[in-house]
């Protein structure tokens, strides 16, 4: 009895090692998943303030007559009106194009200049945002940008945020570096009513050149429909990216 | 092609017929008197010696299509992608989807040496376990279950006392716990080697796999 014991319950192992197997990988374990999607949303918002910010300044430099290598200047065209300039730029892989319009000022005059969008040819320029000049500051102004009613180029969602840039031109690198003395800004999904928030704060100055080098930026994820809040600290150092222990309420 | 169809035809009549017509033969002496001895061979079908037997087995077998759907996902659509959902599932992980087997229980009743009837269940499993990154922690349970229960009817087309070949006819129910719906299961080739104790391998369709075996035991109905 006990060896046929034996045999049935070998031959049960065998049967379920011969026929047992992985039908779909899983996921690793990653205590800070949650804070890099996060920050992949907050880090989108930055760039794409970042570059309205590179072509305000690139038109300012025009206007006062600097000249930089080629490869620094975005393809764009410029329009000089009477005391009005207009600089107009879009992405080469996206059919939406965006407008800078001079009131005749220099941002160190105090000028403000508005920015606007315009999907594809059918559209009218709409206003989206405007940068600010400071008078007697040459490479300074405060940049202000809305584009919740159209959302993001690439993911559904949108973001408002507000940001005092400086920038030099970096001849080592060959590039502007540009330095976000405050940086405040929110951003959820478009399209539809929002179920969550992200708002973010600068807690120490950004520098960017081609990418995010360092800052240290403040990070709060609210849940509309549950009610729970995350925070997170962000710190980029030589661009690489830590994140603070998150809170979960 | 024609020849080896042929050929392989002969062969499963000639393992069939001969199983039909094979015969024991019975001595018997009987005296008469001091001087004269008769003897008496009769010769009679081995089909008269057969006894009914019961058949229990138990089974593991392949992922099949009907299983599947069932605890593979085949079919479903991928969710559209939500931001609010990744942030909240963000402090776990998913560990991989594992597909345990299809374990088979059937019981069938032989009064016949080519037919037997009964049933039998077939479970089938998949696991996974959504963790928390850091503790490790069971959050959610995401594993699919399928049992389907079916009456069967089974033809040995090739019968002996250690051998069997066969095929099964099976057709009932199976569910996901969620919803149930008609199925089946086809044995296509079936054999048994063993006679009280015995081993199986099958080919087939349905809820079962398209390969199984397993062990199995049968023992006589009625004493002889």
């Amino acid at each position: 009895m006990r060896n046929y014991i034996s045999i049935v319950v070998v031959a049960l192992a065998a049967m379920f090692m011969a026929t047992s197997c992985e039908l779909e990988s899983g996921t690793e374990p990653n205590p800070n998943r949650a804070n890099q999607l996060l920050w992949n949303r907050v880090s989108d918002a930055v760039y794409q303030q970042h570059s309205h910010a590179e072509a305000v300044a690139q038109l300012n430099d025009t206007l006062i007559g600097k000249t930089y290598p080629k490869s620094l200047y975005k393809a764009c065209e410029l329009e000089v009106g009477e005391n009005i300039y207009t600089l107009t730029y879009g992405t080469t892989y996206s059919s939406r194009s965006y407008r800078i319009q001079t009131d005749g000022k220099l941002l160190s005059q105090g000028g403000v200049w508005h920015l606007y969008y315009r999907e594809g040819d059918y559209m009218e320029y709409v206003k989206m945002g405007k940068a600010v000049g400071i008078e007697g500051e040459s490479a300074k102004f405060n940049l202000f940008i809305d584009n919740s009613e159209w959302g993001n180029t690439y993911y559904d969602h949108h973001y408002t945020a507000e940001s005092e840039v400086e920038w030099e031109y970096d001849p080592i690198h060959e590039c502007r570096s540009v330095k976000y003395n405050t940086f405040k800004g929110e951003s959820t999904d478009s399209w539809k009513t929002p179920d969550y928030v992200i708002a973010f704060d600068l807690v120490e100055p950004m520098l960017l050149r081609s990418s995010i080098e360092q800052g240290k930026v403040h990070i709060l994820y609210q849940d509309l429909v549950d009610y729970t809040k995350r925070e997170v600290m962000v710190q980029i150092a030589n661009k690489i990216v830590t994140f603070a222990t998150p809170k979960l309420e | 092609m024609k020849q080896l169809k042929t050929t392989l035809l002969a062969l499963v009549a000639l393992f069939v017929v001969q199983g039909v017509v094979a015969q024991t033969r019975e001595k018997s002496v009987v005296r008469t008197d001091s001087t004269t001895v008769i003897t008496i061979v009769k010769t009679k079908p081995q089909y008269s010696d057969f006894v009914p037997k019961h058949d229990i087995r138990i089974g593991v077998g392949t992922m099949s299509l009907v299983t599947s759907f069932a605890l593979d996902e085949v079919g479903c659509v991928d969710p559209i992608p939500n931001f609010r959902h990744d942030i909240a599932v963000g402090d776990s992980y998913l560990t991989p989807r594992m597909f345990i087997g299809n374990y088979t229980l059937s019981y069938t009743y032989q009064n016949r040496r080519w037919l037997q009837y009964g049933g039998k269940a077939v479970f089938g499993a998949s696991t996974r376990w959504r963790k928390e990154a850091n503790t490790g922690k069971k959050i959610e349970n995401q594993s699919y279950y399928c049992l389907s229960i079916m009456p069967s009817v089974r033809f040995n087309w090739f019968y002996r006392e250690k051998v069997q070949l066969y095929s099964t006819v099976s057709i009932g129910v199976v569910t996901d716990f969620e919803e149930a719906y008609p199925w089946g299961d086809l044995t296509l080739f079936g054999c048994s080697f063993g006679r009280k104790f015995f081993g199986f391998a099958e080919f087939g369709l349905g809820t079962a796999g398209w390969l199984r075996g397993g062990i199995g035991y049968r023992f006589n109905a009625v004493k002889k």
